[in-house]
């Protein structure tokens, strides 16, 4: 199968900032007190990790908060730099990113607006919106709404709309993170079923998640990362129950403190 | 915190950029020759000019000698990259236009320094150096290290061109038209008087500066309004751009966490926004006062698009070295309303540029927005074609601030999301 996606030993270090220097009085204060000065602390997200991820391939991310999985997505849509090791991506794919829904919506616009705005920070043209705003106006349900200032929605409204607008885009590569954590059963149901029409029509996913059943429904695929390092690559299942023994496992050793994710 | 220190991508840490081979020093030394005379001639304009040019040229090998040793002895040709050889380029031409005035005043004595030439030739000299050498690093497309393969994309190599970036500027023209329209429509949605708005607070100060220079400091210029409005208009132009810039990248948060674009259309969007607004407001203003003034129509008019696009061309390189540097450093904010309020007085906006002494004259026209502004008051006002300097600084401003603002935010704009 022709890789879509390929980590090379791929590495990303966050530097940490306690008491950022971005202000004069924070050096100033530095000269005179040493715990006032900027401190820095490496923090390595991900740590050689190696993978090779196909066209058409739906694999899920899973770990515990702070082991990567959102990194990692950063990283092949081109959000963060790795640090070292190589990440390579196929040339001229169009990456739709569902990191965050409803990025740059504002408020006081209206849904139509809105769909415009956002439809254009993924680099659509003015044609291409119009052609693609009824398409987005039925599968978000929200025909009487698009006049509506977005203030006035609802925070389930905003998601779809949101998942509207990325759901067609038509990417060729389908980076997820996290979005069914809100929304009715209704809306649930309408993600996970386009998401398998996207896997049926070859596009590829990567899907960060913390629900063993949309994993399930949606990927063939699963890779487990655990403090930056990719713990386990291989079947659904089985990568799940690996999951459930990791988690408990440090449950039961007490070792629950989690990192914050970067 | 890690064990085993993985490598650096090597593409991360620019090799052997900013250097320009054995030529480089020759070019440097033909650019001296070159900003001293025109310095020179931009200090002495008119017949005054042909009475000093002996002086000017008995004292350029000098001059060159000066600014070549300095360059060399900071260490502009030793093997720096980056920011560091900005650096030192910025210490080495201080430094030899010093060393310079130094040894013409020995040479010559006092009188043959002229001290508003020299501050000239530094202006421009220390802007020619920096531009060819960063220009250079944005003409060139960046090899990625490691096998090339046609049909993937290396994210650790990958980087962002000048060319590339106005390419995409093109591509995502939709987002900036968007990103415009979207701060117009937010700026005037609810209002009941609407745009009325933009024109009203022009108006007022036009009207208050008016009161304050005719009937207070009893100023007879002879449609001083019409004077004021063009200074006024371009300066709020300006200072608008820079004071919203500074917020471009920083307030831009969630956006930039998730969506992959170039991230430079922020800064420009906001650059066009207030455009927009001056040229509505400008549109309104101008045909008012040319009918009010009587003032015929003439061909130098035409230049004012001229002098406007290296206006905007400034402006925007302002507005990225703003909204990179803001990410990095929150004061800048601070630092920017100073700074705008000692240049609003530093530019011949309240006051004609003939009206200033002779010795500071050189000094005010030299300040960032004096030569766009003098030169819409000798279009629009005096109806003049604009004298050589204000070409000349005017496009060593424009090309200047564009060139290494463009290069500042591209080779900081990966590290900007980590900054938020």
């Amino acid at each position: 199968m022709d890789p879509a996606i390929v980590a090379d030993d791929l590495s990303k270090c966050f530097f940490l900032r306690h008491n950022r220097a971005g202000e004069l009085k924070v050096r100033f204060l530095g000269l005179f007190e040493k715990q006032r000065r900027e401190q820095i602390e490496q923090f390595w997200a991900l740590r050689g990790v190696s993978t090779t991820i196909g066209h058409g391939e739906a694999v899920g991310v899973i770990g515990r908060n702070g082991s990567g999985k959102s990194t990692f997505l950063k990283l092949v849509a081109g959000l963060h730099r790795p640090t070292s090791g190589r990440l390579l991506v196929s040339r001229g794919a169009r990456i739709g990113t569902m990191i965050e829904l409803g990025v740059g919506f504002h408020g006081e616009l209206s849904g139509r607006e809105n769909v415009f705005l956002n439809a254009s920070i993924h680099g659509l043209g003015r044609v291409e919106i119009e052609a693609l705003y009824p398409a987005v106006v039925s599968y978000s349900g929200l025909e009487h709404f698009m006049d509506v200032p977005l203030k006035n929605y609802s925070s389930g409204m905003h998601m779809r709309l949101g998942f509207a607008i990325a759901a067609n885009l038509d990417p060729d590569i389908l980076l997820l993170d996290e979005i069914f954590a809100v929304g009715d059963a209704d809306f649930q149901q309408q993600s996970v079923r386009t998401l398998t029409e996207f896997r049926a029509r070859g596009k590829t996913i990567l899907f960060v998640s913390h629900s063993p059943e949309s994993v399930r429904a949606i990927c063939q695929r699963v890779l487990v990362l655990e403090h930056g390092r990719l713990m386990y690559d291989g079947g659904v299942g089985e990568g799940l129950d690996f999951y459930a023994r990791l988690a408990s496992g440090y449950q039961q050793s007490g070792m629950s403190s989690e990192k914050l994710s970067v | 915190m890690t064990g085993a220190s993985p490598r650096r991508n090597a593409a991360a840490e620019p090799q052997g950029l900013m250097t320009g081979g054995r030529w480089e020093p020759l070019l440097d030394a033909a650019l001296a020759a070159a900003c001293y005379l025109l310095a020179y001639r931009i200090r002495f304009a008119g017949p005054l000019f042909g009475d000093f040019l002996p002086y000017a040229i008995t004292a350029l090998p000098y001059v060159v000698v000066s600014q070549m040793a300095a360059l060399a002895a900071c260490g502009v040709y030793g093997r720096t990259t980056g920011i560091v050889r900005l650096r030192r380029l910025g210490v080495g031409t201080a430094a030899g236009t010093a060393a310079a005035a130094a040894v013409v005043w020995l040479a010559h004595g006092p009188t043959g320094v002229s001290r508003a030439a020299f501050s000239a030739d530094f202006l421009l000299f220390a802007m020619t150096t920096i531009g060819w050498r960063t220009a250079r690093v944005l003409g060139r497309t960046r090899a990625s290290d490691g096998p090339d393969d046609p049909a993937m994309v290396d994210r650790a190599s990958e980087r962002q061109t000048l060319g590339a970036t106005l390419g995409s500027l093109v591509q995502y023209r939709e987002l900036v038209r968007n990103l415009v329209l979207k701060d117009l429509k937010l700026k005037y949605r609810g209002s009941v008087l609407g745009f009325v708005w933009s024109l009203v607070n022009p108006l007022v100060m036009i009207g208050v500066y008016t009161l304050a220079f005719t009937y207070i400091l009893r100023n007879s210029i002879e449609g001083f309004v019409f004077f004021l409005m063009l200074g006024t208009l371009a300066w709020s132009f300006f200072a608008s751009s820079a004071t919203m810039s500074t917020g471009a990248i920083v307030d831009g948060g969630s956006l930039m966490k998730s969506v992959t674009f170039p991230r430079a259309i922020l800064p420009i969007a906001t650059v066009l926004f207030n455009l927009t607004q001056y040229l509505l407001t400008v549109l309104v203003f101008l045909p008012v006062m040319l009918v009010i003034y009587r003032v015929p129509l003439a061909p130098e008019m035409l230049l004012y698009p001229v002098f406007l696009l290296m206006q905007v061309l400034f402006t925007i390189g302002v507005a990225l070295m703003l909204a990179a540097s803001t990410a990095f450093f929150r004061d800048v904010r601070h630092l920017l309303e100073i700074a705008l309020a000692i240049l609003f007085w530093l530019t011949p906006i309240l006051y004609p540029i003939a009206q200033v002494d002779e010795r500071l004259r050189t000094v005010i026209l030299l300040s960032p927005l004096s030569p766009f502004i003098v030169a819409y008051q000798q279009i629009f006002f005096y109806g003049q074609w604009p004298q050589l300097s204000l070409w000349v600084v005017g496009m060593t401003y424009a090309a200047g601030a564009f060139v290494v603002g463009a290069w500042l935010f591209l080779s900081l704009e990966d590290r900007l999301v980590e900054q938020l």
